[in-house]
């Protein structure tokens, strides 16, 4: 449809007239706000390249987010030199430890890969507590100094808005790419995408590392934001803020992410602004969006144009589910109990 | 006529079932032939341990000169097999036209590239396919919302995708109405003939498998039991016994 | 450091075990039978141990722990009969994502009640008078509190077990474990099967966390310590495995106490290191079926 395809480059060129002249019109705090915007929102697209996209559940991607932001702190402190060279190289150190992290766990499939990179993003979390020092343990690395050009908060989230636009594209390319392809593929059924040729471990360690870089590279940014590196980054927990992001957004459109960073940051100002008991609020309504409206924002946006434009949107109510039944279903009845 | 593919004492066991219990077969370039057997003879077991869904515990599997024993799926699609699935298996939230391009970036080597636009990719060729299985009109459409019997169609589709040497369908009419029956092996026939595709089938119905076989093999408990042209395999005793004993009569 | 020392730790790390035990068969059981990850387990956990710190602060401290066991367990299970009923039965059949995500989403909404309920301040129980002296172990003193967990934590055992292997539930159970999509063809109420599972399971963890109000602070931020350690159990053991919940939090707890006193740095990473090496080796855990591709 060149109509839809219209829509979304106007979408596009809208939001960069939106972002980068916002530190014309926007006071400090605000600001910060939209580093944040900018920064979660990098972080949820590159997960959702594993959860919408490829189907994968990961529980480490607050790991990397960590990882990218100690390459910038660790950078600064040990080497002495400036923190930005730590931007380039959280892409680095965030592919090669996704990279061995995903050797080690896509062993596993499903729920037992989820559990796999919940246990080793809790050692590396573990690591970055106690390896005082390295890391400077429980303290964490405060005031990391930025360069000149670096100086006032406006550059800063130029800056910002430059690296992630660099990383937004990059995903943006591979989402749409054969590769992309694949990897959907792969979603909607592992055992027939492996029965078409695919090498579909390969397919989804290469995910894994990539979602692994830009998660990082996320995680470089709100170090040079905030000027600091600590463990909690990594902890587990964290990574549920990606997929809130995520599921907000909505995740079969590649956009979907970054509008449910607008909606989420907003929402959690306003949340924690206005209540003591922010985590009872976010919760129902994360709860109220899993029962209700598991497309998101972007799938309600939809089905509500697709209604309008009179025409039945084949909209996709439902997320893809694991292949488990269908290869249950394969087995002979008299093999099926005994086969494992 | 040269012999693609050969199978030689295949077995697999579950716990202390012999599912498959030292299975020959030997099949002609070309050549179509269906595997029948009752319920629990072993036949989607042995056509898992001939695509790589299972490993066999012994035996070997060689497709023309390649050997395939225990190779994972993926390399024996490369190889040249392909495999339609009993219970319907096919990519469900991707459009019908998807389901085919991706089989087909598949089987050229270049679903790996990350830039470019995927689904900009093989669409004629797609599109030709599907209007051979006779689904042209549902290219958009995603998969999942297709009635069984085109559900059925993409599954061939997509086998057909890989351009395979030898198509293993396992019960391509099962659930379907009897009309829908007829069509499909129909076009199965048309189809393998053009493409000169060497044909390996299961089915229950034996009409159908009457109709399309050159040769059948008769599984019973793992083992096979006969083995011959149709005529011979329906006058064999043996075979009669086992399907008229089981109460698994030939419809 | 001699062997009195060592036979003290490894009664430590047992105790540990008895609790961790006591937690990951629920958690175990609930996704063996429903193959649905409940995040909530440790809210369940948590509310427990708040809920018993409220009947002891009402019944007094000599005894008021011991009905606090079940007071925990009966109000986790309601707890937990909600959560079955109001959410979860609403996404069977739906994506295993969607599970997860709700049970999480119930972890926030648990913090955050409780937090209104209890206050943000650690709490702490008394043992029961009976309980709350020491026994004489090779000559060191050894809470007779401990002793009491290890062997409740025995006694739940041995009740999980005739559960699954002597009566209907518990055959029905075994059927979901091996199979879950087989359970209907075979005529088992499964919406009764799966309230049943997550109610004991909640119960269960309920009655650990008032247990564990007896040994230790009663705080908010409990649910996640005990949940990934839970889950560490579990998934050494094998998700579904009582047995391997057993063997698991044996692991657990016992590299717990010997990692305190040996490398007190790398205690906490022990436990991570032993999930990831034991996955890595058996991606299904010790005792876990594979988990179908």
């Amino acid at each position: 449809m060149p109509g839809a395809n219209r829509l979304r480059w106007l979408g596009w060129v809208a939001l960069l007239a939106v972002a980068v002249p916002a530190p014309l019109v926007l006071g400090e705090l605000q600001l910060f706000t939209a580093s944040r915007i900018v920064i979660f929102g990098l972080w949820a697209l590159s997960l959702n390249l594993l959860l919408g996209q490829t189907g994968l559940v990961s529980f480490a991607h607050a790991a990397f987010f960590g990882i990218g932001a100690y390459a910038v702190g660790l950078v600064w402190l040990h080497l002495g030199w400036s923190a930005v060279i730590g931007v380039p190289f959280s892409l680095a150190a965030g592919g090669t430890i996704a990279f061995l992290m995903g050797l080690v766990a896509l062993r596993a499939v499903h729920l037992y890969f989820s559990m796999l990179t919940l246990a080793i993003s809790q050692l590396l979390f573990v690591l970055a507590f106690t390896a005082y020092d390295f890391t400077l343990g429980d303290n964490g690395i405060h005031g990391i100094e930025l360069p000149p050009f670096l100086a006032d908060t406006s550059q800063v989230y130029w800056f910002v808005v430059a690296v992630a636009g660099f990383g937004v594209l990059a995903l943006g390319i591979v989402w749409r790419s054969p590769f992309g392809a694949a990897l959907q593929a792969i979603r909607d059924n592992r055992l027939r995408a492996s029965f078409i040729g695919l090498h579909v471990r390969r397919y989804e360690l290469a995910a894994f590392t990539v979602a692994g870089m830009f998660a990082a590279l996320a995680g470089s940014l709100f170090a040079i934001v905030n000027r600091s590196a600590y463990p909690g980054l990594l902890d587990w927990t964290q990574g549920a803020v990606p997929i809130f992001i995520i599921l907000l957004g909505g995740m079969f459109r590649f956009y979907g992410p970054l509008v449910g960073a607008i909606a989420y940051v907003l929402l959690e100002e306003v949340v924690t602004r206005e209540t003591l008991y922010s985590n009872l609020v976010l919760g129902a309504i994360f709860l109220a969006i899993v029962l209700i409206a598991p497309t998101g924002i972007t799938g309600i946006v939809e089905r509500v144009v697709g209604r309008l434009a009179r025409r039945p949107s084949p909209g996709l109510t439902s997320l893809p589910e694991p292949l488990a039944e269908t290869l249950a279903g394969e087995f002979e009845p008299s093999t099926r109990d005994v086969e494992t | 006529m040269s012999t693609l593919l050969s199978v030689r004492g295949v077995s697999k066991s579950f716990g202390g079932f012999k599912a498959v219990d030292g299975v020959d077969l030997t099949i002609d370039a070309g050549e179509r032939r269906a595997v029948i057997g009752p319920n629990g003879a072993g036949k989607t077991t042995f056509f898992n341990l001939l695509t790589g869904l299972m490993r066999p515990d012994g035996g070997s599997v060689q497709l023309a000169d390649a050997e395939l024993t225990g190779l994972p799926p993926h390399r024996i699609a490369a190889a040249g097999i392909s495999r339609a699935f009993q219970i319907t298996n096919i990519f469900g939230r991707l459009t019908v036209r998807q389901n085919v391009q991706i089989a087909l970036l598949a089987a050229s080597g270049r679903a790996y590239r990350p830039w470019g636009n995927g689904w900009a990719e093989k669409v004629d060729e797609a599109d030709a396919i599907l209007g051979e299985v006779g689904l042209p009109y549902a290219a958009g459409t995603p998969a999942a919302a297709l009635s069984h019997g085109d559900q059925r169609a993409i599954e061939l589709a997509i086998a057909l995708a890989h351009r395979p040497r030898l198509l293993v369908l396992d019960e391509p009419t099962a659930g379907m109405a009897p009309a829908e029956t007829g069509r499909t092996m129909e076009l199965v026939r048309r189809l393998v003939a053009e493409r000169s595709i060497t044909l390996l089938f299961s089915e229950h119905d034996m009409d159908v498998v009457f109709g399309t076989a050159d040769r059948i093999t008769v599984l019973s408990q793992g083992r096979v039991l006969a083995e011959g042209t149709p005529e011979e395999v329906r006058a064999d005793p043996s075979v009669r016994e086992v399907y008229l004993g089981t109460g698994d009569a030939a419809r | 450091m001699g062997i009195d020392d060592l036979v003290i730790q490894f009664l430590a790390g047992l105790t540990r075990a008895g609790l961790l035990f006591i937690v990951a068969a629920g958690l175990s059981l609930v996704f063996g039978a429903m193959r649905v990850i409940n995040l909530a387990h440790g809210s369940m956990f948590m509310v427990g141990a708040f809920v018993a710190s409220s009947v002891v602060a009402v019944a007094g401290g000599e005894y008021g722990l011991l009905p606090a066991l079940a007071v925990s367990a009966v109000a986790a299970a309601a707890l937990g009969l909600a959560i079955e009923v109001g959410v979860l039965r609403r996404l069977y059949g739906r994506e295993h994502l969607l599970q997860l995500l709700a049970t999480f989403a119930i972890v926030l909404i648990v913090s955050d009640l409780v937090r209104l309920i209890w206050g943000e301040e650690n709490l702490s129980v008394t043992r029961p008078a009976a309980l709350a002296g020491s026994v004489d172990v090779l000559g060191s003193p050894f809470p007779s509190y401990n002793l009491f967990i290890i062997g409740l934590a025995l006694a739940v055992g041995g009740c999980l077990w005739l559960l699954i292997n002597r009566t209907g539930l518990g055959r029905d159970i075994r059927a979901a474990i091996v199979d879950p999509q087989m359970l209907g063809g075979v005529g088992v109420n499964v919406t009764r099967l799966f309230s049943g599972v997550f109610v004991l399971g909640s119960g269960l963890a309920g009655m650990a966390g008032a247990v564990a109000a007896g040994s230790g602070a009663v705080g908010l931020g409990m649910d996640m310590d005990i949940l990934i350690q839970a889950f560490a159990v579990t998934i050494i053991g094998g998700l579904g495995s009582i047995p391997g919940a057993l063997v698991g939090a044996g692991i657990i707890g016992l590299l717990d106490a010997f990692g305190i006193l040996f490398v007190p740095r790398l205690a906490l990473s022990l436990i991570f290191l032993a999930m990831a090496i034991v996955l890595a080796v058996r991606p299904s855990g010790l005792f876990g079926l594979p988990e179908r591709a």
